[in-house]
C-alpha cells in the first residue's frame, strides 16, 4: 500500500524533491522583481512573471507560529511533533515541522536552522531546530 | 455566502424562494475524524501533508499561538470563550451540553491536549444536527405567517488554501465584516446580538477583533466580561455554540437560524431583551472563509 503522506512530485516541482535528496532547500526566484516564493509555482506570485530560477535557501529563518500535535491524523505520524511555519530569511514561509524541541522550550520569532529527516527512499524533507545561539 | 447567493438570485429575479440547509448525522456515523479532510489536489498539499497537520484544527492553533504571543495572553484567555459558551447553552434545553452543568476555566485548562495551545474543550462539538432558512423577497415574506427578518447586509471573503502563505492575522473576517457593514450602512455599535462560529475558542476572538467589536488583543477581555453574558449587553452565541449546542460540520446555517428566532424573539429562556439588528458570522476552510451577514427586525 502506497503511504498517503508521500508527496507525488509533478513538471514544476520535480527539481524541489530531487534537491532534497542532496539536503539542499530550494525556492524560487523571480527574474524580473526579484520575489522569491515557496512552495514552487509556474509564475511569479508578485509579479505573474513566468522567468523562475532555482535559488538555494541560506536555512535560517524565524518560528512564526507551532502547535504540537498530539493526536496524529493517521497512523503514518507518531504524536507527539510539532508543527510549525518558519519565516525564512530570504522571505518565504513555509509549513514544516520543529524536532528536538517540546512545547515549553519552544516560542513564536524564536530562531531555527534548517535540518534534514528522511522521507521515503527517494526523498528527504526539510525540517528545523532552534538555533543555539553562544 | 449561501445567503449572499440567495439574496442576489432573488433580487435578480433568478429565483423567487430560496432554502439555505445543512444537516449531518456525523456523530452517530463517527464519520468526523480528527485528521479532517485533506485536499490533497491542490498544489501546496505536497508541501504540508508530509508533516502531518490537523486540518484545520493545527492552522487554528496555530493562529492561537500567534495571538497570544502578540498579545502577552495564555490559555486562559481562551477558555473563557468556551466557558461563556456552556453558561449560554445551560439555557437552551435542546443544547448537547444542557445537562453538563458549568463550565470552569480549569475544566478546560485540564482537557485532553490536541493540537497545542488547543485542548478538547477548546474545539467545537462532533454532533447530529442541521438547519434551514427559507429566503424570498421582502414583499413575499411580509405576506406569511411568521414575521420576517430582514437581510441587512452581508459580506465575504476567502484568503488562502495553503497553511503557510498568507499571514496567520489579521484574518478574513476583517474584509468580510466590513463589506457586511457597509453593505447595512451600520456599524458594530448598531449590533445588539452576535453569532460568530465558534469552530474553536481562538476563532470567536478573533472574529471580534476582525469584525470590529473590540480592538486587536482587547478579545479576551470583552469575552471575560459581562456584556456577552446573558443579561449584558452585546450577548454573544446565544445557543451555546458549537462548543456546547451542536455542532454537525457546517454550523453556519445554525448561526443563522439562532439570530433569527432571537430577533422574533422566540429563544424562550435565553431571549435577549428585544434585538433589533443581529450579526451572524461563519468562518471556515483553514481560517480561509469568512462569510458576514447582518439581518435587522423588519420595520
Amino acid at each position: 500500500m502506497t503511504d498517503p503522506v508521500l508527496p507525488i512530485p509533478d513538471d514544476i516541482t520535480t527539481p524541489w524533491w530531487e534537491a532534497t535528496r542532496e539536503s539542499r532547500l530550494l525556492l524560487q526566484s523571480c527574474r524580473q522583481c526579484n520575489h522569491v516564493q515557496h512552495y514552487p509555482r509556474a509564475v511569479c506570485t508578485a509579479c505573474g512573471g513566468g522567468e523562475l530560477e532555482w535559488i538555494e535557501s541560506a536555512g535560517v529563518g524565524v518560528v512564526d507560529s507551532f502547535t504540537v500535535v498530539h493526536r496524529a491524523p493517521s497512523p503514518a505520524f507518531q504524536a507527539p511533533y510539532v508543527i510549525a511555519r518558519v519565516r525564512l530569511a530570504e522571505g518565504p514561509t513555509l509549513l514544516t515541522r520543529i524536532v528536538g524541541a517540546t512545547d515549553q522550550e519552544l516560542s513564536c520569532d524564536f530562531p531555527v536552522s534548517l535540518a534534514w529527516e528522511s522521507l521515503s527512499e527517494e526523498f528527504q524533507l526539510p525540517v528545523f531546530r532552534i538555533t543555539i545561539t553562544q | 455566502m449561501y445567503i449572499a447567493r440567495a439574496s442576489q438570485a432573488i433580487a435578480a429575479g433568478q429565483a423567487e424562494t430560496i432554502v439555505v440547509s445543512f444537516a449531518s448525522n456525523q456523530r452517530s456515523a463517527r464519520s468526523r475524524s480528527l485528521g479532517g479532510v485533506v485536499e490533497s489536489h491542490t498544489p501546496e498539499a505536497q508541501f504540508e501533508t508530509p508533516y502531518g497537520p490537523l486540518y484545520p484544527l493545527s492552522y487554528y492553533a496555530m493562529a492561537a499561538h500567534r495571538y497570544l504571543h502578540d498579545y502577552g495572553l495564555n490559555r486562559a484567555d481562551l477558555a473563557q470563550v468556551a466557558v461563556l459558551a456552556r453558561e449560554w447553552a445551560l439555557l437552551n434545553p435542546k443544547a448537547f451540553r444542557y445537562e453538563s452543568g458549568p463550565l470552569t476555566v480549569e475544566d478546560v485548562l485540564s482537557s485532553t491536549m490536541i493540537s497545542s495551545p488547543l485542548s478538547a474543550a477548546d474545539c467545537c462539538l462532533v454532533t447530529d444536527g442541521g438547519g434551514a432558512v427559507v429566503v424570498t423577497s421582502l414583499e413575499r415574506a411580509r405576506d406569511l405567517a411568521k414575521p420576517p427578518i430582514q437581510i441587512l447586509g452581508y459580506g465575504e471573503a476567502t484568503t488562502n488554501t495553503s497553511m503557510s502563505q498568507v499571514p496567520l492575522l489579521p484574518t478574513g473576517a476583517a474584509a468580510s465584516g466590513k463589506s457586511a457593514f457597509a453593505r447595512a450602512g451600520l456599524t458594530p455599535a448598531d449590533v445588539d446580538l452576535v453569532a460568530l462560529y465558534d469552530s474553536f475558542t481562538i476563532t470567536v476572538l478573533l472574529s471580534l477583533e476582525a469584525l470590529g467589536f473590540c480592538g486587536p488583543g482587547e478579545a479576551a477581555a470583552l469575552v471575560a466580561s459581562d456584556r456577552v453574558r446573558p443579561g449584558g449587553d452585546l450577548p454573544l452565541n446565544t445557543s451555546g455554540g458549537g462548543l456546547s449546542y451542536c455542532h454537525p460540520g457546517q454550523y453556519g446555517v445554525l448561526l443563522l437560524v439562532e439570530a433569527v428566532r432571537q430577533l422574533r424573539g422566540e429563544a424562550g429562556v435565553r431571549q435577549v431583551a428585544n434585538p433589533q439588528v443581529a450579526l451572524a458570522h461563519g468562518t471556515g476552510g483553514i481560517l480561509s472563509t469568512h462569510a458576514t451577514v447582518l439581518l435587522g427586525v423588519d420595520r
